[in-house]
């Protein structure tokens, strides 16, 4: 039996101590303090040393493990919330800075990733928003109708350029007596640009609008007057509505202390009296004006024309009821055979839904906006793939101080959490780049899309809340994956260097993100070329012709006139030849059966 | 046996009560504490060292390391100003309960009367 050594046992009882739970070296030594004071009195009370020694032990140590969870919680106190913060904010910018090439890369990855998804989000949410001030827009619909088993956005009067404005008129009584139907509107937009007069000044202004249901016509858009009374413009004919800006183009920025109200307006010979200023229409309406007109007759073939439908109305019945008494309404669709019907659209679908012929913009497609939302979805887990296998493969090196952290008392979740923090921290410091950056960009993305996402972009919280929402989103799932491999990983395999639990050995989590990544990079890669290669097919290709050196003049005019302005471009020394045809771009119409 | 609350509860002011009376350390506290609760009161190592430490982050004592004269180290506690004050506080609400049984418990009532 091996003698009793006291310096042995003690060295044994402090590592029997420091495995059951960490120890501060002061609370270590006070405790062997106690422990021998134990000792020696039950050495003067007669009991061998190891005797002495193994009961000092029993009134010593609380049991397993719970010694160490003690002197835990006799301190933990004091140390939680803002004070752990503070110190995990301080271990976060010291490590930023140490790596700063690692750090720049990851920041640069995350910078793209977010303005990008704060690009697609914030286009999704402008396509899908149109029409989105119309008042009760549940009832509001657009009349077209069916002719020549074609869709027309628009329809035609019944004696087309001839139709008077009784019948102009007439008409769309009718319409609004049908039952179900609690207002009718029609209007006409001119996209083409004409010359205006007022204050002075003559400028060539486009989309104007014409009107000869003025106060339904305000009442069913419900645009905001700014100055002005609606009375004033529905009470008599040859009145007009300026919106904003072309009250700032004519009248100036001061246009409010102007008196502009009863001023003239002419176009070519008629005057108008300007009968007040509308707010500029916004640019996610499905159509736009900039001057509306009150006049007793469109001029033109046919309007477009709107209904609003009484509360709880179905909409397929008021259609089918509005063709019962088109005999009333318009006499000529009537009695034609190839007249198909009423297409009663919502407003509200309009520009993702319908693309009927002389739609006033553009449509969108909403295939488009999920493709463009994959992509953007693609783009995102990209950005958080590529943060997570960089930050798993930067903080390998840290293994020894996340070991020394838990020897020292610290939990899983408190190592997870100095790494998560870390990771929102350096997506939160993207914020104002990615801020800065699309201050910058969006102008030209809306040149590119058609949009404008700038227009309100930075006014409002919506655009600072978003980009702080996916930073932190980004952040937060980004850091997610290496916070927990790196919180779980023993202590013992930590200061072996072993933070890649999984690194050889089969498939593990990293292996799949990785392989998930090239896959995800080199498909989208793949896409963009192909995109790319037929835009340049599509901009390139020999047509036949040669476009460069011809000029386009859109000249709206009878033949008599046209004679003599070829003859005057003639004279030029710089002109070749000129030549005439049919408006660039014009759709087809009256063609199918 | 006094129960565990009551241990907790009444640890600090004995520890400040026995250091008010002068300089000492752990395991004579435990030893002066059995000693004059006539082995009611036994205290592990275990449950006063944790108390001592927070004690005196709290500022009611301080520390300081001894070698003693067997080449041990040691560690002695002080009381301070601020224990003081404690403990005069303690003893205060302690005195105040304790007077409060008193009276509660001095006159015997019916129901402590054996009847046969």
């Amino acid at each position: 039996m091996l003698a009793f050594n006291l310096d042995t046992a003690l060295a044994d009882w402090r590592r029997t101590l420091q495995t059951e739970g960490p120890l501060e070296p002061g609370d270590l030594d006070e405790l062997e303090s106690g422990l021998l004071d134990r000792y020696d009195e039950f050495l003067l009370k007669g009991s061998t040393e190891a005797e002495a020694f193994r009961i000092a032990v029993g009134k010593t140590n609380a049991g397993p493990g719970a010694t160490s969870k003690a002197f835990a919680t006799a301190t933990a106190t004091g140390r939680s919330g803002a004070g752990l913060l503070g110190g995990y904010l301080t271990l976060a910018w010291r490590n930023l800075s140490a790596r700063r090439w690692f750090n720049l890369l990851n920041f640069c990855c995350l910078t793209l990733g977010i303005i990008t998804t704060a690009l697609v989000v914030g286009y999704l949410n402008y396509e899908t928003s149109y029409d989105d001030f119309l008042p009760e827009a549940d009832n509001k619909y657009r009349l077209g109708m069916l002719l020549r088993s074609q869709g027309y956005s628009m329809r035609s009067f019944a004696d087309f350029n001839s139709a008077t404005a009784a019948e102009q008129q007439g008409s769309i009584e009718e319409l609004a007596a049908v039952q179900g139907v609690k207002r009718a509107v029609q209007f006409m937009d001119f996209a083409a640009a004409t010359r205006l007069r007022a204050n002075d000044k003559e400028l060539a202004t486009e989309n104007l609008l014409q009107t000869n249901t003025p106060d339904d016509f305000l009442a069913f858009f419900g645009w905001p007057m700014l100055l002005g009374n609606p009375a004033a413009f529905a009470a008599a004919p040859n009145t007009a509505l300026l919106t904003e800006s072309e009250a700032e183009r004519f009248f100036g920025d001061d246009w409010r202390s102007t008196d502009l109200i009863g001023q003239a307006l002419r176009i070519d010979t008629t005057d108008y009296s300007i009968a007040g200023v509308l707010a500029d229409v916004p640019p996610n309406a499905h159509f736009d004006f900039s001057v509306a007109l009150h006049r007793p007759q469109i001029e033109y073939w046919g309007a477009r024309v709107y209904a609003e439908l009484l509360p709880g109305e179905d909409p397929t019945e008021v259609g089918k009821r509005i063709d019962e008494n088109m005999g009333t309404i318009n006499t000529s669709l009537a009695g034609d055979e190839l007249y198909g019907g009423t297409i009663l659209q919502p407003v509200q679908s309009l520009h993702l839904g319908s693309d009927l012929l002389y739609e006033m913009k553009p449509p969108g497609d909403v295939r488009y906006l999920y493709i463009i939302g994959f992509i953007g979805l693609i783009i995102l887990l990209l950005t958080i793939s590529n943060y997570t296998n960089l930050s798993v493969a930067m903080n390998a090196g840290r293994a020894r101080e996340i070991g020394m952290r838990k020897v020292f008392g610290a939990t899983d979740g408190q190592i997870a959490g100095q790494f998560l923090l870390e990771a929102v921290v350096l997506s939160l410091l993207c914020v104002p780049v990615a801020a800065g950056l699309l201050w910058w960009w969006l102008p030209r993305f809306d040149v590119l899309m058609g949009t404008a996402l700038q227009a309100d972009a930075f006014s409002g919280l919506s655009t600072w809340g978003l980009l702080l929402v996916v930073s932190l989103m980004v952040g937060l799932l980004a850091g997610a994956y290496p916070a927990f491999i790196l919180a779980r990983t023993q202590v013992q395999r930590l200061f072996e260097g072993h933070t890649l639990r999984d690194a050889g050995r089969g498939i593990g989590g990293r292996k799949v993100l990785i392989t998930a990544q090239f896959v995800l990079l080199i498909g989208l890669c793949s896409l963009t070329l192909f995109v790319n290669r037929q835009l340049n097919y599509l901009q390139n290709k020999d047509l036949g012709y040669v476009r460069e050196g011809i000029l386009y003049v859109s000249v709206n005019a009878d033949s008599s006139r046209f004679a003599t302005f070829r003859s005057e471009i003639l004279r030029l020394p710089e002109v070749e030849s000129v030549g005439s045809g049919t408006p660039m771009g014009a759709q087809s119409y009256n063609q199918t059966t | 046996m006094i129960t565990k609350a009551l241990t907790a509860a009444s640890t600090k002011p004995l520890v400040l009560s026995v250091l008010k009376k002068g300089e000492n350390y752990g395991y004579r506290i435990i030893k002066e504490i059995e000693a004059l609760s006539g082995g009611d009161l036994q205290w592990t190592d275990a449950m006063l060292y944790p108390v001592l430490k927070r004690m005196e982050r709290d500022q009611l004592i301080t520390s300081r390391w001894v070698q003693t004269d067997r080449g041990r180290k040691r560690k002695y506690y002080e009381i301070t100003t601020t224990g003081r004050e404690q403990l005069a506080a303690d003893r205060a609400e302690w005195l105040s309960v304790n007077r409060l049984f008193a009276r509660l418990w001095a006159a015997p009532d019916a129901s402590d009367l054996i009847t046969e």
